[in-house]
């Protein structure tokens, strides 16, 4: 399969995701490809006219792989996206991201969460995507959930999450309340 | 298929920035966002900004629908369909219930949308206050604002002149009670199958070089009063040619002595109804 129809298919995922927030959405080709999700993802999303800030925590061969994309590397925020490992994620610091403005909320970051297999429970999802509710498990510990109300409560502004699954992608959007059962 | 094109004919930097852009109006349901246009094969006002979005979602497994008006076999619908059978080899339909993505100008399937489907809406001005304040400048601190007083006035001032709401298509919305949004130039007859439908609607308008979205399963309401609720005038005989008084119908003018007859405006729907 060529990029293009590679691109097109891990973008039809996460448009799935960011739509249907919390219903994890299958990535194809995950397991061949360099990086798995989280190289599809990447591939799919950035070019020369995007930045990414890698978090600390991120090995050196990912650094490299991550250069070819062309995308600007971003040392310090702001940036359009921001690469980080669950397990090395800091959810104070989702605050500290760009949040867009009143007149360009779109203006945000977009945090990639490299989740792998963490530890997670079930949280209770409400919003636009989702019909009703949604009580789901997701690979997140329970402390992310003061900053994603404080993210959630700036809406329209606020940071948008998508998830990042060995084979598949959960999208968080900011307009997602989210809760414990 | 023709392969002296990209795939869906754009090129995937155009694709990558429009995807970066529709995640984010997904985001911010009704939030209208700024795209890099790109120029296509025909004019502005053709469906630029609707074919621009399919040509970012569009893969090759995809089944493709476009209407014009809800029918299928108008020059506008078959032209874009066949632009894309030719730059991205995609398979074409007429069943709203078989597609997967269904592109329109200025309707809305009778046919109920389901979970996995995407409606890509061609629109010509998608700013629903650029009537009522000409300057983006300001439209766009009204929208930070959430301020529609100026909306309100403007279907209170038809109340006070017609004693109703006198607006029968583009009528502006509040998605998830938020952002005012035009569903396009859609009949109000179409707005309830936008509120909380199961499907995902895009929006795009090539001109203005914007797009906005409305996710699955999200509010969508009109605009009304509590004492002149959203009721749009819809009284039309049954269909002449599948006897339907459940769709919306077109008007056909049949001679200069000014008789009409009604068919429904979803070719569809129609036919399959006369099909049994």
């Amino acid at each position: 399969m060529t990029r293009v129809h590679q691109d097109q298919r891990s973008f039809r995922s996460l448009l799935a995701a960011m739509s249907r927030p919390g219903i994890p959405q299958r990535l194809p080709d995950a397991d061949t490809f360099p990086f798995g999700s989280l190289g599809l993802v990447l591939s799919c999303l950035l070019d020369s006219a995007t930045s990414i800030c890698l978090w600390p925590g991120l090995d050196k061969e990912l650094e490299n792989w991550v250069a070819g994309l062309n995308a600007r590397r971003a040392s310090n925020l702001p940036a359009d996206f921001v690469l980080a490992r669950a397990a090395d994620w800091d959810w104070s610091a989702l605050d500290d991201l760009p949040q867009g403005s009143e007149e360009a909320p779109e203006n945000s970051a977009t945090l990639l969460c490299w989740a792998l297999r963490g530890p997670g429970q079930d949280y209770v999802l409400q919003g636009p995507g989702i019909n009703g509710q949604l009580t789901t498990w997701l690979p997140l510990a329970p402390s992310f959930l003061m900053a994603w109300e404080r993210n959630h409560a700036r809406y329209p502004q606020g940071v948008d999450v998508i998830l990042l699954l060995p084979d598949a992608c959960i999208g968080l959007p900011r307009s997602t309340q989210i809760g414990l059962p | 298929m023709q392969v002296s094109y990209n795939f869906a004919y754009l090129d995937e930097g155009s694709k990558r920035a429009i995807r970066r852009k529709l995640l984010k109006a997904v985001a911010i349901p009704g939030h209208q966002i700024s795209f890099p246009s790109r120029n296509l094969p025909l004019p502005y006002g053709w469906g630029t900004g609707g074919i621009q979005v399919t040509a970012a979602i569009l893969g090759s497994d995809d089944i493709l629908k476009v209407i014009d008006q809800g029918a299928d076999d108008t020059t506008n619908a078959i032209s874009i369909a066949r632009f894309f059978a030719r730059t991205a080899g995609v398979s074409r339909s007429t069943r709203s219930d078989e597609s997967t993505i269904i592109q329109t100008r200025h309707r809305i399937p009778e046919t109920p949308l389901r979970e996995g489907q995407i409606m890509v809406y061609q629109v010509p001005m998608p700013e629903p206050l650029f009537k009522l304040e000409a300057r983006q400048t300001e439209t766009l601190r009204l929208h930070a604002w959430g301020d529609y007083s100026l909306m309100y006035l403007s279907l209170f001032d038809q109340v006070a002149r017609q004693g109703r709401i006198t607006v029968s298509y583009d009528y502006p919305v509040l998605v998830h009670g938020r952002y005012l949004m035009s569903p396009s130039p859609i009949p109000a007859f179409d707005l309830p199958k936008l509120h909380q439908s199961a499907a995902l609607h895009l929006f795009g308008a090539g001109r203005e070089r914007r797009l906005y979205a409305v996710p699955p399963y999200t509010n969508v309401e009109p605009l009304q009063f509590s004492d002149h609720p959203f009721c749009p005038e819809w009284e039309q005989p049954p269909c002449h040619r599948c006897g339907s008084t459940e769709s919306y119908k077109d008007e056909i003018i049949l001679d200069d002595a000014g008789r009409r007859q009604y068919v429904c405006s979803d070719t569809d729907y129609c036919q399959r109804r006369i099909e049994g």
